[in-house]
């Protein structure tokens, strides 16, 4: 009676045993489907070029001998960054024309600008990065504060559109000047609208 | 079932056709900008030029800079006595002298005296005048004063003492004179070989001997209207006043008057400080003083009277006789409302009855120091930003650095300089105005653009500047 018990419950062990056994089997089954990423980097659509005020004087310079600073304005070897380096002072400091955004495309692109991180000035400075929309005159298409992150809203380069960088920077009086501040901006384009650019780098 | 496969046909083409857009909006890249500022001290900076009439307060790194400029102003005489003299020496020069008497100095006075025996009932007259030239019209349409201090040694009956209108070529004039039993009168004496004298007019007034009180004859030589006046001048008082009026002689000169009528004592006045004008001889008075502003009228260090302006170009008058109608240290100053001297005329002489003007006058001033502190020029300009202005012809502005722009005008245009170069060193800020009457003043705000290249090009930078004018 006991043996006759025992036999069946082992027949169920090996059942179950067969049966995990094939289910490792199944997922060892792998389908190859092929894709293929083809990568054609193009020449930038839209470059920075160095404006006309780029690496003018700027005010106050270097004594024993006398050497005046610059206004700064470094645009990469493709055209692909902006670094401007101004050395504004107490009151109102305009810098004109600093730096120029060519859209070489044939198409129009979308920009955008991103303060990413703010500069800092004393209370109730302004510093503004401000666009116009030709080399000379123009109308204004992107206001962004350098004091504050966030973006400005998006404007559309037509294609061989050039557009015009400005800085205007107030310092009241009264204030000790820092000696260095810094913000950091993307411009970001896109040949189309109404998407939000994600934040890049991740 | 044929239809639902073409439907699906469509729906597959349309689908295809949305990816390559849905791709585009996607794409979005990045390019890095960065904005790095690094401050500088001010390479120019506004400084107090310390000019007279010039107040500058900069801001604490002098880049910017609030000017106040007051207007010049100069007090300058209006219309002055006709003749006066002092008498400090006597009788002056030219002065032509008939009749019985004599005259003399005393103590920087003129005497005069009448004594003796009387002369066949007909009086005795001792007369000084001034004849080298007419002094006045007498077609003149207002009253013309004659003034002058008068102390005598006997006030009684038949005896006068007294100043005259007196006629050039004649031997006629009107006179006031007290005596007489301490009359003031106002008579006419007619000479034709022989002198007729008439009362015109007379009031009584309790005069001393030994003293001395201001006589003021007045007379219009258009309508012959006179008025005699006698003060106190230890007091201030009028002690009393007559009027008559005549035109049977047409007097052009003036003249001192001793008369005695009847023996007994002879009569022997003294006269000091003789003025003739065409205003109270017994005043001073300064025109023109802006509502609120302060006019001083002082004898030497002596204050002799202060007065407020009420009315926008307002006369202020000083009663000086107290003192003298002619004060030999006279010196007059105004104040603004701000209790700063604006003007100041003296010491010098000033007399009765002269009328001062306090006026505004043009100017052209640097108001402000341009300092370039650093090693390279810049190039600067004005450029007007809001303005108010009243009471001027015109108010200008520039920058002279290496040269000098052209002028900022208010009211504009040009509301902007030309550009100028701003060597290292001092270079300033010029105003030049012109105002048009008292009390002018102005309010402007500009600013001044300076640049690293020639065209405000580089970068620009301005300052604000603020300019009061009064």
């Amino acid at each position: 009676m006991g043996a006759r018990l025992k036999r069946p419950a082992l027949a169920l062990s090996v059942a179950l045993a067969i049966a995990i056994i094939l289910s490792y089997a199944y997922s060892a089954v792998f389908v190859y489907y092929p894709m293929n990423v083809i990568l054609r980097p193009v020449d930038p659509p839209i470059i920075f070029s160095p404006g006309s005020n780029a690496n003018q004087n700027d005010l106050g310079g270097q004594n024993n001998p006398y050497d005046s600073n610059k206004i700064d304005v470094n645009t990469g070897l493709q055209g692909t960054v902006l670094s401007l380096t101004l050395h504004p002072t107490y009151q109102y400091n305009y810098y004109y024309n600093l730096s120029l955004i060519v859209n070489n495309d044939g198409k129009a692109y979308y920009i955008t600008l991103k303060v990413k991180q703010a500069a800092s000035l004393p209370p109730d400075s302004v510093a503004r990065l401000l666009v116009y929309n030709a080399p000379s005159g123009g109308d204004e298409v992107a206001d962004v504060s350098l004091l504050s992150t966030g973006d400005t809203a998006t404007a559309q380069i037509p294609a061989g559109g050039v557009w015009r960088i400005d800085v205007y920077i107030y310092i009241p009086e009264g204030n000790t000047l820092p000696s260095q501040t810094s913000a950091e901006v993307q411009l970001i384009y896109s040949p189309e609208t109404g998407v939000t650019p994600p934040i890049v780098p991740p | 079932m044929k239809y639902e496969k073409k439907n699906l046909f469509y729906i597959y083409i349309l689908f295809l056709t949305l990816i390559p857009f849905t791709a585009y909006a996607s794409i979005f890249t990045y390019y890095p900008v960065n904005v790095s500022l690094q401050p500088v001290s001010p390479p120019i900076v506004l400084r107090d030029p310390l000019q007279p009439g010039v107040s500058v307060s900069t801001g604490p790194a002098g880049a910017s800079a609030s000017i106040a400029y007051l207007i010049p102003y100069a007090i300058s005489l209006s219309q002055g006595a006709i003749y006066s003299n002092t008498f400090d020496t006597g009788l002056p020069v030219g002065w032509v002298t008939y009749g019985l008497g004599t005259w003399g100095s005393s103590t920087g006075r003129v005497s005069g005296g009448v004594s003796g025996s009387t002369k066949g009932g007909q009086g005795q007259t001792d007369v000084a005048y001034y004849k080298t030239s007419d002094l006045y019209s007498s077609s003149y349409s207002g009253y013309i004063y004659l003034a002058a201090y008068v102390s005598t040694s006997n006030v009684g009956a038949g005896r006068w003492a007294g100043i005259a209108f007196h006629g050039t070529a004649t031997q006629n004039f009107y006179a006031c004179l007290v005596g007489d039993n301490g009359m003031l009168e106002i008579a006419m004496r007619i000479y034709f070989g022989v002198e007729f004298w008439t009362v015109l007019s007379s009031a009584q007034a309790a005069i001393s001997t030994g003293s001395f009180y201001l006589l003021v004859c007045a007379r219009n030589p258009s309508t012959g209207a006179m008025l005699a006046q006698l003060y106190d001048p230890s007091t201030g008082f009028l002690l009393a006043s007559t009027s008559a009026s005549s035109t049977l002689i047409s007097p052009t000169s003036i003249g001192l008057v001793v008369r005695r009528v009847g023996g007994g004592p002879g009569v022997s006045p003294v006269f000091d400080e003789l003025v003739l004008s065409y205003r109270d001889p017994g005043s001073v008075c300064i025109t023109n003083i802006p509502s609120g502003w302060r006019a001083e009228l002082y004898n030497g260090s002596t204050l002799i009277g202060s007065q407020i302006s009420s009315g926008p170009a307002a006369e202020v008058c000083f009663q000086i006789f107290a003192i003298s109608t002619i004060l030999r240290q006279g010196v007059i100053r105004v104040y603004d409302s701000s209790n700063t001297l604006r003007a100041s005329l003296g010491p010098q002489l000033v007399v009765g009855g002269s009328l001062y003007r306090l006026d505004p006058q043009a100017s052209t001033a640097r108001i402000l120091n341009v300092v370039n502190l650093d090693g390279k020029g810049y190039y600067a300009l004005l450029t007007l930003s809001s303005y108010s202005y009243s009471g001027f012809s015109s108010i200008q502005i520039r920058v002279c650095g290496s040269t000098c722009s052209s002028w900022i005008s208010i009211p504009p245009p040009p509301a902007q300089t030309t550009e100028v170069q701003i060597p290292p060193g001092t270079s300033y800020v010029e105003l030049s105005q012109n105002p048009s009457q008292v009390g002018a003043q102005a309010s402007i705000s500009l600013f001044l653009n300076y640049s690293t290249l020639p065209g405000q090009g580089g970068v620009s930078v301005a300052y604000p500047i603020f300019i009061s004018i009064r």
